[in-house]
């Protein structure tokens, strides 16, 4: 399909305009407002020791996560794939599910299995930030 | 024998050896490998690890939201500001993820079909929504568009300031589930349907878009349920003001905060069976029209 030249610039026009509003724009003031006093403040903000033990734990978490999804989502995907799965829409549903929980409301399921694991039954109280 | 599903660590299963080679031989040999064996077993692993990570916190999730009873529960869920906050996040997160289906192809097209120069920037900014932290984001859209905003636009504690932090974050789901499927259509159809007459729209709307119809419908599917969901993006600017821009997800975070965690668990379930719904229905959809798709070409 060939566009002619002025659709072709009105459609590329039109993009870039939604991209630069909903993108560019708010990426540019995250790094004026990281970098805007120099080099400096960033990297005393990164290196304090809560900053850097919170970047640990999520590298930590990284790791462990990252491989074990790649092993069974390869599984899954080949599962899903090739082979013939019983209710596969059903299935496939089932894993874009994660997509649709709400992490706050994650979190109240997280803890009902601790609760029901008998463990910090009295969650509620917990000084969770959500 | 099975090599695909070996990676688990568990010793390899028998196959019947009369089945496996008559499979392979079919199959063109190396294409499919597995035999019923193999398979049964990484069905297995494939369903116990959804089961674990996805269906038993649900089903906790459940029990959990009848803790008082089936009445509890209803009126949990029909309690009018969880009514309300249902409401305003279905309402956005359609027109959002209406907005992610034009947009999204009209952004993969620009990027397949188009050359620009800085066209490899702007396709690796697609999936900086996915990089940052969604809570990040809303920081951001906030100081872009909150009391303080520097280019005089107001939409803190505004429905369209949720829907621009929506869409902010659903951005890259149909734009990278789209893009693929154009770079590997065949152009020549598209070029044969020209030399026939027909016209640019009717090219668009009778060949590509059938193609392109499964991807955008999925990416559009998971764009809505992740709008669905979202909190950390709409928790500043949206404003957090009940039945005007509060989000299931705000009322389900105040509902655990005044500690009735069944109320917020019923509303939390009411919100996934919506959300499992669509995803389903749109599965089906994608499926059904890629099977329509293949039977007529």
């Amino acid at each position: 399909m060939r566009t002619s030249r002025r659709a072709t610039v009105a459609l590329r026009t039109l993009a870039l305009v939604y991209l630069v509003g909903l993108l560019a724009v708010p990426i540019v003031v995250i790094l004026w407002r990281t970098f805007g006093e120099g080099l400096g403040p960033f990297l005393a903000s990164v290196r304090t020791p809560a900053a850097v033990s919170a970047l640990n734990l999520s590298l930590l978490i990284v790791a462990i996560t990252v491989p074990l999804n790649v092993v069974f989502g390869v599984v899954t995907a080949i599962a899903l794939a090739r082979w013939r799965v019983p209710f596969r829409g059903v299935v496939q549903a089932v894993v874009d599910l994660p997509f649709a929980v709400s992490p706050s409301s994650s979190v109240s399921r997280s803890s009902c299995c601790g609760a029901s694991a008998g463990g910090s039954a009295d969650w509620s109280r917990a000084p969770a930030s959500r | 024998m099975s090599t695909t599903t070996q990676p688990v660590g568990a010793p390899p299963s028998p196959a019947p050896p009369s089945a496996a080679p008559a499979r392979a031989s079919s199959q063109g040999g190396r294409r499919r490998r597995g035999g019923p064996g193999g398979r049964a077993l990484g069905l297995g692993v494939v369903g116990l690890w959804l089961s674990v990570m996805v269906l038993l916190p649900l089903a906790a999730l459940t029990v959990r939201s009848f803790d008082d009873g089936l009445s509890g529960f209803w009126g949990a869920v029909t309690a009018p500001a969880a009514l309300a906050a249902l409401e305003v996040t279905l309402g956005v997160s359609v027109v959002v993820a209406l907005v992610n289906a034009v947009m999204g192809t009209l952004v993969a097209w620009v990027l397949v079909r188009d050359e620009f120069p800085g066209q490899r920037v702007v396709n690796a900014l697609i999936d900086l929504p996915f990089a940052l932290p969604t809570i990040v984001a809303s920081i951001v859209l906030l100081s872009l568009y909150g009391p303080n905003s520097p280019v005089g636009v107001h939409l803190n504690a505004t429905r369209w300031g949720l829907g621009v932090a929506l869409a902010f974050v659903t951005l890259p789901f149909v734009v990278r589930s789209v893009q693929p499927v154009l770079i590997e259509l065949d152009r020549e159809v598209e070029e044969a349907a020209a030399s026939l007459g027909a016209s640019n729209p009717t090219i668009f709307r009778r060949v590509v878009l059938p193609s392109l119809a499964p991807a955008v419908i999925s990416g559009t599917g998971l764009a809505f349920a992740r709008a669905v969901g979202e909190y950390g993006s709409v928790v500043l600017i949206g404003g957090n003001i009940p039945r005007e821009t509060q989000v299931v997800s705000q009322y389900i975070q105040q509902q655990i905060e005044i500690d009735s965690p069944a109320a917020a668990a019923a509303v939390s379930v009411a919100l996934l069976s919506v959300s499992f719904l669509t995803l389903f229905v749109l599965r089906v959809w994608a499926t059904l029209s890629q099977r329509r798709e293949a039977s007529t070409a």
